[in-house]
């Protein structure tokens, strides 16, 4: 099919190599579509009898890329189809380690920026009589590949090269000896595993050396075929002292069971990449004797205990320290009038402090279950995810625009129809509730407390929650457990503690005051949350829900009026809740999408927009890096802002000691900033990273709450 | 500081359990009930699985951006398929599922124009820009083929067929999954490829 007839061509191609020296390895390189491609060879000629190496070398356009024999979830492997002269048989491709690349919810397995594809072609001993000592062998390929972006371009090009054939072999080309050893050195190291099948999930055990493990490193499975694990699922891994457990969930797709698993391990750690495959047949089994047969070490819960207990220890202390957090204050200051309540009343605080604790458990249970279940089906978020939907923030800013005019007074919950018990446990008159409705505010208070609290990751809950979120279900939801029942010990313990109870001021009339004055911080937190809004849509959307809120607010006052009247008219009464209603759904329909900020993490001035891409290119210029995980949601990211960063001391180090900043701002969800902050450990900003320059190793994680002198001690390498 | 390698206990098997059921929920499979749909076509109108009991459908997830599909609509391919199984009541329905913004989508003016240029043969044209039918079937590829029996179970999912290329010449004498199945299916006989790969270019969700 091809017009292409070697024989022929051969005695013209002796006759024109003559005139080459050196002969060119490298065919003419093709451009194409996105990307440039050539047929190159390390070596310089051909000896009868021995093989020799090729490769087809595509340099790709930024942005764009290839794929694996396995492509994932769409797209297509290059192919490539041999024109060689008799005799000559060319080998299967040697496929280097892929990379996953995401695109929405869809996985793909493949290449970006370079790609050398490798194949040995087998010269026989016995090459026809034709071609002698200083012929040109031409070697011949048709190659196809599907380039893609987010569009997809097909491409082909037909690439040549010719080498003289030899007695002996000539020295190889270095340039393209180097190209091919890196190519082999991705090679994997074929492993032994244990596959299992319980239910919809792989188990995976694979021994390995532990110098491999080191510093926990990111690992990937990439399946060999198709419809055997939900690529874009997320991979669940366990590290152990020799090796790792993966977890993988089954392709539901697959209508039969699948006979065997087989795939490529890639670990991406402060080491070279290492790579080993495996290829097992599955095993079908109870979960029971599954855990049984491949982990004797684990079912000694007495070995494991002191590890996960330490970190209940560390998410309940972080639990402690977010009632100090800024952003719980306001809620808090709620309790406070709960708390004074019950001064005289020991019994009551008791009752009333494990209410508030169920109130804790229950919100932060949901928010967990939420976000696990959202990961589950592979969402990349982290804590604070809740933050980053305009939705739920016009709502929570709703909320604290009703607690704050409930504290000022304005209207009363609990006189009329709706008995739901008051926000602050009291009344203007300090009338005391009733002991049901007080357990109810409590309940309420505590839950309110939990939503309100989740941006701010104090610096124990950080690496706490991170390390959660890569646990099962059972062990995340226990560490969750653990920072609820630390945020929530005080007031549930203050029961116990009758004489730091007699300590607190008598009931009086300063607590209508206080309660008043506490409506400033909840103003203030709604004000916040339209600020953080504001970064997620435009200032007008931003706008449009305060003055909805204002209307809220007049509707509130209308309610007010109604609950104070003597007479009460019904239609003042409708009119009130008509007017609310309209300011509550104005204030959380959803924004226009063309309102919606595309990208939030864009840089300014001093700060360049963050991606893994630059952080390389800056580091292999030995420049010192320092990057900024940062989201408009998170107040302790803006403390340190303000302290640290804007300060002129920090400035000048910056620019004296030429550090490149680079900020990752994770206002919105954002797959690429949480895969960095997941492989750092955590699961929410801030996070800081400080890379020194022509250091290679992984960066310095500094702490969550900054200080100038811990920025300049980062910078001098102490 | 936190050894993970060491943390693995009891809970091991719990999770699993836990785990098992979070995420089996009602995932496209070949021999159980197609996921519901719900979706507008080009011309305004609604069409959901429910109102077509009795009937078969074939959903064929569409972006004429993409050289897979094209590959199927340049040989004529695709249009002969839908007026071979639409003149014997099939409901063929294509769906558009890239989203507002993306390469792909079809606003209503638009997916009637490529249409007609195109010469589809299809019954309608469904714009799920907001991929809520995509997601439901976890279609992956354009395009992705799904054929659903007069009884509302899923029959076959996957590829068009069994060249996964974008050279029109590789049409002929290509095995056409989605006609194997729907003349199984129709005579009443199991289906023989249930689940294949689809391949294409990925949806753009």
């Amino acid at each position: 099919m091809h017009p292409f007839s070697p024989k022929l061509l051969g005695p013209a191609l002796a006759l024109f190599s003559l005139l080459l020296v050196p002969l060119p390895a490298r065919a003419n390189p093709v451009q194409s579509d996105h990307l440039q491609v050539a047929l190159v060879s390390p070596a310089t000629s051909v000896v009868r009898g021995q093989p020799v190496t090729v490769g087809v070398h595509f340099e790709l356009e930024a942005g764009w890329h290839l794929y694996w024999k396995n492509p994932g979830d769409s797209g297509e492997a290059p192919r490539f189809k041999w024109i060689l002269p008799e005799g000559l048989t060319a080998g299967p491709i040697v496929w280097p380690a892929p990379r996953a690349l995401p695109m929405g919810p869809l996985l793909n397995y493949g290449y970006e920026k370079e790609l050398l594809l490798p194949v040995t072609i087998q010269i026989p001993a016995e090459l026809a009589p034709e071609w002698n000592e200083g012929d040109v062998l031409p070697i011949t390929v048709a190659a196809r590949w599907l380039v893609c972006h987010e569009t997809c371009v097909p491409g082909q090009a037909d690439l040549k090269i010719t080498l003289p054939v030899r007695t002996s072999l000539t020295p190889a080309n270095e340039i393209h000896t180097a190209l091919f050893k890196l190519a082999e050195q991705e090679q994997p190291k074929r492993i032994a595993a244990r596959v299992i099948q319980e239910t919809d999930h792989f188990i995976v055990d694979l021994n390995l050396d532990p110098a491999a493990l080191v510093d926990k490193p990111l690992v990937q499975f990439f399946p060999y075929e198709s419809l055997l694990i939900s690529h874009s699922a997320k991979q669940a891994i366990e590290f152990r002292k020799d090796g790792i457990s993966l977890q993988l969930k089954v392709d539901n797709a697959r209508d039969e069971p699948a006979p065997k698993l087989a795939g490529l391990i890639v670990i991406d750690g402060p080491s070279p990449r290492r790579t080993f495959d495996f290829d097992e047949t599955i095993v079908r089994g109870k979960p029971q004797a599954a855990v049984a047969t491949t982990k004797p070490a684990a079912a000694a819960p007495s070995k494991t205990a002191p590890g996960f207990l330490m970190v209940l220890l560390l998410a309940f202390a972080g639990g402690l320290i977010l009632n100090l957090m800024p952003c719980v204050f306001p809620v808090l200051s709620l309790k406070i009038l709960g708390v004074v309540r019950h001064t005289h009343d020991a019994k009551a605080a008791r009752r009333d402090g494990w209410a508030y604790t169920l109130g804790v458990l229950v919100s932060f249970w949901s928010l967990a279950g939420a976000l696990l279940i959202l990961r589950a089906g592979s969402a990349r978020l982290g804590w604070g995810f809740q933050l980053q939907s305009p939705g739920f923030i016009a709502i929570l800013a709703v909320l604290m625009t009703l607690v704050a005019l409930n504290l000022l007074g304005v209207f009363e919950i609990g006189i009329g129809l709706t008995r739901l018990g008051s926000f602050g446990g009291i009344t203007p008159g300090g009338s005391a509730p009733t002991p049901r409705k007080a357990l109810l505010s409590s309940f309420v208070t505590g839950a309110l407390a939990v939503i309100v609290a989740t941006p701010c990751t104090a610096p124990f809950m950080g690496p706490a929650i991170g390390f959660a979120l890569t646990q099962n279900t059972v062990a995340a939801m226990a560490i969750f457990t653990s920072v609820a029942l630390g945020m929530a010990s005080p007031y549930a313990l203050l029961g116990y503690f009758p004489r730091v109870l007699a300590a607190m001021p008598r009931p009086g009339r300063w607590m209508e005051h206080l309660r008043q004055v506490l409506a400033f911080p909840m103003f203030g937190t709604a004000l916040w949350l339209v600020a953080v809004y504001s970064q997620l849509t435009d200032s007008m959307t931003a706008f449009k829900v305060l003055a909805a809120l204002l209307v809220l607010a007049l509707g509130a006052w209308i309610y007010g009026r109604y609950q104070q009247s003597d007479r009460k008219s019904f239609l003042v009464m409708l009119l009130a809740l008509g007017v609310s209603a309209t300011g509550i759904v104005f204030a959380i329909q959803t924004p226009d999408p063309s309102t919606l900020v595309r990208n939030t993490n864009a840089g300014d001035g001093t700060w360049e927009a963050w991606s893994s891409e630059r952080v390389n290119a800056l580091r292999a210029q030995g420049r010192p890096v320092f990057v900024n995980f940062t989201a408009a949601w998170c107040i302790s990211c803006k403390a340190n802002e303000v302290t640290v960063f804007q300060t002129d001391e920090i400035r000048q180090a910056f620019s004296s000691l030429n550090v490149a900043t680079l900020k990752g701002d994770w206002t919105q969800q954002d797959d690429t900033i949480a895969a960095e902050l997941e492989s750092h450990g955590r699961a929410g900003v801030p996070l800081y990273l400080y890379y020194a320059p022509g250091s290679k190793g992984p960066p310095t994680a500094l702490p969550s709450v900054l200080t100038k002198g811990i920025v300049l001690a980062a910078l001098e390498g102490k | 500081m936190l050894t993970t390698s060491k943390f693995k206990s009891l809970f091991f098997i719990a999770a699993f359990a836990l785990l098992a059921t979070a995420t089996a929920q009602a995932a496209p499979k070949v021999g159980k009930p197609a996921p519901e749909f719900k979706g507008t076509d080009s011309l305004g109108k609604t069409h959901d699985l429910a109102q077509y009991r009795g009937k078969y459908i074939v959903l064929e997830w569409l972006n004429h951006g993409c050289p897979y599909v094209q590959k199927h609509y340049d040989s004529q391919n695709m249009q002969k398929l839908q007026t071979e199984w639409t003149k014997k009541g099939v409901v063929w329905l294509s769906v558009v599922s890239s989203a507002k913004g993306k390469q792909g989508n079809e606003e209503g003016v638009d997916a009637n124009a490529a249409a007609k240029e195109k010469g589809s043969h299809a019954t309608a044209i469904l714009l799920d820009s907001g991929g809520a039918i995509g997601k439901a079937y976890e279609a992956q590829t354009t395009p992705h083929m799904f054929v659903i029996d007069s009884k509302g179970t899923l029959v076959y999912s996957g590829a068009i067929d069994d060249r996964p290329s974008t050279e029109t010449d590789d049409v002929n004498g290509a095995k056409n999954y989605v006609s194997a199945a729907l003349t199984a299916s129709m005579a009443g006989k199991p289906v023989e490829v249930k689940t294949t790969k689809s391949y294409g270019c990925g949806v753009h969700y």
